[in-house]
């Protein structure tokens, strides 16, 4: 037969309870390497993680906010009101709709 | 004492039934033995827990990446022979079983495939030796491979078999000089979810039992010698 078994040696192995009784269960855990090290030396034989990872928690999205809807307004101005305009809002820092927007409530309030 | 892994990234290589033929054999000698099965098809767990075996190994199932040296460390306490059966993959799992085992068994079939995934093997055994070696310098993992689904005694051995043992003679890796032959009765333990002995219209049963008997005697004769030295 293959493999080594040469077949002029006629000493076949075989399992005696004597061999057996020899084997103990271990008395103290084996010392063992360091895990990481270990995963890191299996990784360079190309030995990975093959299990399914647990799926990350999904951080729930803010619920959009309702735009209102928006119209294009166009109008002729005499010059000195459209730059106190300008000026208004470039001094508040404010979009022209959001300028409008204050003038409006300052006016209401 | 001792953990023996059987292991090949190659999916069909015999892991399995070599495991189990061995697992049951050293059993039916009166050793206490049990198998963890960590592949991911559970064969043996199915053998174990679907069928009536007349056997005394017991069988743990469903061992993760996670959980496994944990499993081995707690079984190795208890039994005398702890064999844990492996996927066919090369994965983590597979790795840390590797690492945390006294000898790993390395089933061939006499195909290229096979012996090319078993020297994939024996690189992650070599590169777990070092690390282990780190902290005691003459720490080993020792390791053999088993040919498997061989011709039987007396059968001829075909000419890819001879080119494929002249091949792993130059590689120097250490083989079983028993082998386990293919046989109808090894396949038919796993359809019928029994042991050899127990088996009826399997082929040559005779020569399973003694072949069985023949590669567990070698693996003993293996361990014993490894621990002694």
């Amino acid at each position: 037969m293959g493999f080594g078994l040469d077949e002029s040696d006629d000493k076949k192995p075989v399992v005696t309870s004597e061999a057996l009784s020899k084997f103990k269960p271990r008395q103290a855990p084996k010392p063992v390497a360091n895990v990481i090290e270990s995963d890191v030396a299996a990784a360079q034989a190309g030995f990975i993680s093959r299990e399914p990872k647990p799926k990350k928690a999904v951080r729930p999205t803010k619920p959009k906010q309702e735009v209102e809807q928006s119209f294009q307004l166009c109008m002729r101005l005499p010059s000195s009101t459209l730059d106190q305009f300008v000026a208004f809002a470039t001094k508040h820092k404010l979009s022209y709709p959001k300028a409008m927007q204050k003038l409006l409530d300052g006016f209401r309030g | 004492m001792p953990v023996i892994c059987t292991a090949n990234p190659k999916g069909g290589s015999g892991k399995s039934t070599s495991t189990l033929i061995l697992a049951t054999t050293l059993a039916a000698k009166g050793a206490s033995v049990c198998i963890i099965d960590a592949d991911p098809n559970q064969n043996i767990h199915d053998w174990r827990h679907n069928g009536t075996p007349d056997t005394s190994v017991q069988v743990f199932g469903g061992v993760k990446e996670d959980d496994i040296i944990s499993v081995i460390e707690e079984k190795a306490s208890e039994f005398q022979f702890v064999f844990v059966d492996l996927e066919g993959t090369a994965s983590l799992l597979v790795s840390r079983a590797i690492a945390f085992s006294d000898f790993v068994l390395i089933p061939i079939q006499a195909s290229a495939m096979d012996v090319r995934q078993a020297a994939k093997a024996i690189r992650a055994i070599r590169n777990e030796e070092k690390v282990r070696q780190r902290s005691n310098p003459e720490a080993t993992i020792p390791y053999r491979m088993l040919l498997v689904r061989g011709p039987a005694a007396g059968a001829p051995v075909t000419r890819s078999q001879k080119r494929l043992e002249a091949e792993i003679a130059e590689t120097g890796s250490p083989l079983f000089r028993t082998s386990l032959a293919q046989r109808e009765a090894f396949k038919v333990m796993f359809e019928s979810r029994k042991t050899l002995p127990e088996l009826v219209d399997a082929g040559n049963l005779e020569g399973a039992l003694a072949n069985a008997e023949e590669v567990a005697g070698e693996l003993i004769q293996i361990i014993a010698d490894l621990e002694a030295a």
